[in-house]
């Protein structure tokens, strides 16, 4: 260390190496013994005026990568030029961040990474004002989170750094500098998807993407278009997106996620969607056609996406769907006929139907039969009173279906409480199935104000297509 | 005239004074029971353990019988409400605090953590413990308190209840946290001092 007198200057040149152990910071432990860190330092600070320095120095952080910063100027005005070569995620991940993400997160158990970033930065202040350019690489990349069924095969990107804080000293006119990420083999539980590619544009803290993103799915194509994340340094930072699907072959999909193939195409049009402080917004509609009909989903929302606490939830209409054609896929007794309805204010909090209002009704169809199964009478009645019907005794247990002229059924799940009733009046007799001209079989709530909890409706649902000896609905 | 007077006064007096004090408004009994039905739950393994042989079954939130139920003046008067305890979010929080709770159960026994008179946890002494320690000590604490605020918010919401009233869900949930606590636990009263149970 040199220390001029006349100048009021000192110059120094520092070489340390570090042997840490264990170091906590708020949550953050890790146990570093064994690792080493260095620096080696020269510069210059003056102890009067202005208090002008420099700084140039090399580091070495445990061996994940090669870490050099400048850094000059005084104490209002400066920049740093920082540079970041070869950083091994695996090393940063196993030498650093393993236990503390385990920790955090049990997803995050196991977490590995491989391939490198570099880092090429130029940080200046000026009247107040901090600028940020350069350049982020990350080259061979692959992530693998076991614990999430996550994984990506292969990421590269290339992106440009143009920030301004605070964000009032952006200057709207500053062309984009153009990038790029791309992903290979993504996989999570059972969705695969081969490659995405991204371009993108960033100006003065706003990140748009000039090309849609075409994302090719269940042979068809998920379109996301018009991307803009807006004032990316700020907790309110906005990010708006378009998103069309398009053809997407709903047989494949359910097989690959539900084992049940159901037949049908989705395509939809969510519009522009916003996703701002934690919830994403939905404009738009998504159409699924599906056995015959066509299911018109509304109001999308998804809030918390990456908490357990996620919130998502919508509305639903449908509209001509096929009895026959469902009731083969789906497990609820066979049926036959057109049906038509909603399912309003549907969410779902935690992993579970928090709040619905389900509404069903038939509607008769000129040369499709009405009938309803013995099954699906003895599934409806399980639902509603918690015990099966009395159709496998006397007379009725000869007939396995029994024709209806109507069937309207409002299922309301809020608070907590499940509600199961018919729309069906007549003389002051509340009907959820009403029978046909001839013979079948009336389905009647005989307590109207009745209403089960939710883990009651949990265990009714999976009772349903069991065998049940009770007898509580009322035979016409 | 005057003799009406005397009969009309006491009458008019009588009339606001029911008026004001019948006010059905924060549902404290509920809120307490249910309280205390979700600290059982989230402290279950405890209960099937030994713990539960050196502690009344009875009067396990000790601050409830302070609490002042039916007055007359200006306070309130509550009413037998049940409160909903059951909705998605609660069931998903207290499934993440009995997780959690088996974890916890260590800091409390060194006096590390205590509960605190806002139904919340709080890092006491971590003088004993080793960094590792502390820094899962720090993480619980903070991801429990998070649970605990959003429990209460949903409990609220849950009910109808107005977000003001925070404060005195938190409350009565301290008191069924700090009731059903360990003898040798660390509790903050009422007053903000801090002792052993």
């Amino acid at each position: 260390m040199n220390y001029a007198i006349p100048e009021q200057k000192v110059a120094f040149n520092i070489v340390s190496i570090q042997q840490p152990g264990e170091l906590l910071w708020k949550d953050y432990y890790n146990n570093f013994k064994g690792q080493k860190t260095s620096i080696k330092a020269d510069g210059m600070l003056s102890l009067s005026g202005d208090a002008s320095f420099s700084l140039h120095a090399n580091l070495d952080i445990f061996q994940t990568g090669d870490y050099s910063f400048m850094m000059k100027g005084n104490k209002n005005d400066w920049s740093l030029k920082a540079v970041a070569a070869k950083v091994s995620h695996k090393n940063i991940i196993e030498k650093i961040f393993k236990e503390y993400l385990s920790n955090t997160s049990s997803g995050l158990k196991g977490f590995s990474a491989t391939g490198y970033s570099s880092l090429n930065t130029i940080i200046w202040r000026k009247n107040g004002t901090t600028y940020v350019t350069g350049q982020y690489t990350m080259t061979d990349t692959a992530i693998h989170a076991p614990d999430m069924q996550f994984s990506i095969g292969s990421i590269s990107a290339i992106l440009p750094l143009d920030f301004v804080h605070p964000s009032s000293a952006r200057q709207d006119s500053t062309a984009g500098l153009l990038g790029n990420i791309r992903f290979q083999n993504i996989q999570r539980k059972r969705l695969a998807i081969d490659t995405v590619r991204i371009p993108v544009m960033i100006a003065q803290n706003r990140l748009a993407v000039p090309e849609p993103v075409i994302i090719p799915f269940f042979l068809g194509k998920i379109h996301i278009y018009n991307i803009v994340a807006d004032d990316l340094l700020s907790p309110d930072m906005q990010l708006k997106f378009g998103l069309t699907i398009e053809n997407i072959n709903l047989g494949r999909m359910t097989k690959k996620f539900l084992d049940v193939e159901l037949p049908g195409a989705v395509n939809a049009d969510f519009g522009m969607m916003k996703y701002q402080q934690n919830r994403l917004l939905s404009e738009g509609t998504a159409k699924i056609n599906v056995f015959d009909g066509e299911i018109i989903a509304k109001n999308f929302f998804a809030e918390d996406i990456t908490k357990p606490s996620r919130k998502i939830g919508g509305d639903i209409f449908f509209q001509n769907i096929n009895l026959e054609k469902m009731t083969r896929k789906i497990p609820v007794g066979s049926m036959s006929g057109i049906i038509q309805g909603s399912l309003q204010a549907f969410v779902m909090e935690y992993g579970q139907p928090a709040s619905f209002v389900l509404e069903i009704e038939s509607v008769k169809k000129s040369g499709i039969e009405q009938e309803i199964s013995a099954d699906a009478i003895e599934n409806i009645s399980v639902l509603g009173t918690g015990a099966g019907s009395v159709l496998s005794r006397g007379v009725t247990k000869y007939f396995k279906n029994f024709p209806y002229s109507k069937i309207g059924i409002r299922c309301v799940l809020r608070n907590d409480q499940f509600r199961i009733n018919g729309t069906l009046m007549e003389d002051g007799t509340e009907y959820l199935i009403r029978r046909g001209f001839f013979r079948g079989v009336d389905v009647v709530n005989q307590n109207p104000e009745n209403a089960i909890s939710f883990r009651d409706m949990v265990e009714r649902l999976n009772r349903m297509s069991k065998p049940v000896n009770s007898e509580e609905i009322q035979i016409q | 005239m005057k003799k009406k007077l005397h009969l009309i006064i006491p009458l008019f007096v009588f009339v606001l004074v029911s008026c004001v004090t019948v006010n059905i408004y924060f549902p404290a009994t509920a809120i307490q029971k249910a309280a205390d039905q979700i600290v059982d739950d989230v402290r279950a393994q405890e209960q099937n353990g030994e713990q539960k042989k050196s502690e009344p079954k009875k009067d396990e939130s000790s601050w409830l019988k302070n609490l002042p139920l039916i007055s007359f003046g200006a306070s309130e008067a509550y009413a037998a409400v049940d409160i909903e305890v059951s909705t998605p979010a609660i069931r998903g929080l207290k499934d993440s605090m009995k997780n959690r709770f088996l974890a916890l159960q260590p800091f409390y026994g060194k006096g590390a953590l205590g509960e605190n008179n806002k139904g919340l946890v709080e890092v006491r002494n971590a003088d004993s413990l080793s960094l590792k320690e502390r820094a899962d000590l720090n993480r619980l604490s903070q991801q429990e308190n998070s649970d605990r605020n959003a429990l209460y918010s949903e409990i609220l919401r849950a009910n109808k209840l107005n977000p003001d009233m925070m404060g005195q869900v938190q409350k009565l949930f301290a008191n069924s946290w700090r009731g059903k606590s360990r003898q040798g636990w660390w509790i903050q009263q009422d007053n903000g001092q801090w002792m052993k149970k």
